[in-house]
């Protein structure tokens, strides 16, 4: 699941229509749309908002390795044209907080961008940055739910120093954004993809539930069955349910699991070259 | 191979970071205060991050040389190690790095000019003595020598000083540099080796060691001291063929007469670093062997180990003096 944040109606009406995300609960106090993969919020302006939403959506019940974050909205630059895409590298915010670095895994990322949150509008835009309104609080908020390998924003720039954010309208973020479909489209899926594998890294080995169904073990005997069983999965060894047949404790099963794994071999394969 | 370098805003105009900066003329190029603003963060997760590893150009601070771990000692009394780099182009599953660090990105502390005062430094300190000083220990010293220029800089600095000695400890084969050289008697380049089945199970990203033979050869032929590294000895089913079979392998290429040391090492891992790389790696077949904590170390049990020093050793003298071994325990 990719949670996907944008502070105006404007910024996730194109998404909504291209990823044909429907509303969820009416009586949220967000407003939600999602489909089987993405979840998108919109948010409202501003730094508190932004940490309140990401706050939410974390609360509604996704499990923290199960889900990515991105924040997809328009921004402020000196010079850089209407509609230039980029993918923050760096945030900060006007508080001289520490910066985020977002580690960039991505193939043929988009460019990359070095975003200045700020409380107020910025209007002659200092160079380097891109200035937004909630970016930071983005990313301090949402890298306390997941690593930051899965927390990344992308932002459109919607005014410049020759035209000022006073000009930008609905109409004109949604174009903005529309024309941005198939870069988001890209981001998203390596997005998911990244997702994908840090849930397998931290997926629990295989049958861990049905142990747990049958016999009660202590936090700590837990622990040491998971271990065991990950053991099993590594050596590509069924888990010898017969062995365990009658066991009455935790600690008899993991003698067992114990005495089983000591009688498999460790095996890395012979090259064809070796005789 | 790298697009994106993230530098220190001090050391952005040394010479070095230019050189570097240029020969990435497509990376994006981020500024940052400190490395540490991002290397080893909370919340980052080394093994999706060594899927695309940023570099990172920084300044090191404090102590730049310390004393190296007694397992390191090829001989000599005083031992010290440094680290222009943290972290490794390679992808070594038993390597203690993955647990030490939560960040895959490769730091390269470009200020050599401060690592080669605190080299004399030291050796200013006790001038009667030989010391020995080993650039391989939080990185590989030789993996990045293109983009780093580590032997063009300090070649000249241990030619200067007749009682410094350096080991390269690496399992790379940039040695062009080397090559182009004149051999320093008190230069050791090291090389890590491991059964073939090993190398393409755990040392991923690594030259076979068909490759690394071959550089060890070629560096030999021009004079260059080798050191062999069997560190770490890796358990496993038949594991004493597969060492017999490497030990030949190297042999029959190497001569072993002209070698300035072997070394040997079992798998050890302080247990929390353990504890992280298992989180990282849960179905990796290496961690399910039989290893066992103790006095804070993860390691296989005491017997399994002397057994398979036992072997390796008894193995190795039939090519090397027992003057040359060095078993690490």
């Amino acid at each position: 699941m990719i949670h996907l944040l944008t502070a105006l109606p404007c910024e996730a009406r194109p998404l909504i229509k291209h990823y044909r995300l429907r509303p969820v609960t009416p009586d949220s106090p967000l407003r939600l749309h999602a489909n089987e993969h993405l979840r998108l919020a919109i948010t409202g302006v501003g730094r508190d908002n932004m940490a309140a939403a990401v706050g939410y959506l974390q609360a509604s019940g996704i499990p923290r390795e199960q889900a990515a974050w991105l924040n997809i909205g328009v921004a402020g630059h000196a010079h850089k044209p209407l509609g230039s895409l980029g993918l923050v590298h760096k945030a900060q915010d006007d508080r001289g907080s520490p910066c985020f670095y977002p580690p960039l895994l991505f193939h043929n990322a988009p460019e990359g961008a070095e975003l200045l949150t700020s409380h107020t509008p910025v209007n002659d835009y200092p160079d380097p940055h891109w200035y937004d309104m909630e970016g930071y609080a983005f990313f301090s908020q949402a890298s306390r739910f997941t690593i930051l390998e899965l927390v990344h924003a992308l932002k459109i720039v919607s005014d410049n120093r020759l035209n000022h954010s006073e000009h930008v309208s609905a109409a004109l973020v949604e174009e903005l954004v529309a024309a941005q479909l198939q870069a988001i489209d890209e981001v998203l899926r390596q997005l998911a993809e990244l997702q994908q594998s840090h849930a397998d890294i931290t997926r629990e080995p295989a049958g861990l539930q049905r142990c747990l169904q049958q016999w009660h073990f202590s936090h700590y005997r837990k622990k040491q069955l998971q271990g065991l069983l990950y053991r099993l999965q590594a050596m590509d060894e069924e888990i010898p349910w017969t062995k365990l047949e009658g066991k009455k404790s935790a600690a008899e099963v993991l003698a067992t699991l114990e005495r089983h794994l000591d009688q498999v071999n460790i095996v890395f394969p012979t090259p064809r070259s070796m005789p | 191979m790298i697009d994106t370098l993230y530098v220190e805003r001090g050391i952005r105009q040394h010479s070095r970071s230019q050189a570097i900066l240029q020969r990435f003329p497509a990376a994006r190029v981020i500024e940052i205060g400190h490395y540490g603003e991002l290397f080893n963060r909370h919340r980052q997760n080394f093994r999706l991050q060594k899927r695309r590893p940023a570099l990172i150009l920084a300044r090191k601070q404090g102590r730049l040389v310390l004393p190296a771990p007694t397992e390191y000692a090829i001989g000599g009394e005083h031992n010290h190690y440094f680290s222009h780099m943290l972290n490794c182009l390679y992808d070594c599953r038993y390597c203690f790095l993955q647990g030490m660090y939560r960040s895959a990105h490769y730091v390269l502390f470009v200020n050599f000019e401060d690592f080669a005062r605190a080299i004399e430094q030291t050796l200013a300190a006790e001038p009667d003595e030989n010391h020995y000083f080993f650039s391989g220990y939080d990185c590989d010293s030789l993996a990045l020598e293109p983009v780093t220029g580590f032997v063009d800089y300090f070649l000249p600095l241990f030619r200067q000083h007749p009682n410094a000695w350096l080991e390269l400890r690496s399992k790379s084969t940039q040695i062009r540099r080397l090559l182009e050289s004149e051999p320093l008697e008190r230069v050791v380049v090291a090389f890590s080796l491991s059964p073939e089945n090993i190398v393409q199970a755990l040392e991923h990203k690594t030259p076979s060691l068909d490759k690394r033979l071959a550089a060890i050869v070629k560096l030999q032929r021009q004079g260059w001291p080798i050191g062999l590294r069997f560190d770490p000895l890796i358990y496993h089913h038949d594991y004493q063929r597969h060492y017999q079979h490497l030990f030949q392998q190297v042999f029959n290429q190497v001569d072993p007469t002209r070698l300035h040391s072997v070394s040997l090492g079992n798998l050890r891992l302080p247990e929390d670093y353990f504890k992280q790389i298992l989180r990282l790696y849960p179905d990796e077949a290496l961690f399910a062997g039989p290893l066992c904590a103790h006095n804070g170390q993860v390691s296989y049990r005491r017997e399994l180990e002397q057994e398979m020093l036992d072997f390796c050793m008894d193995a190795l003298r039939q090519w090397v003096r027992e003057e040359q071994l060095f078993p690490c325990q």
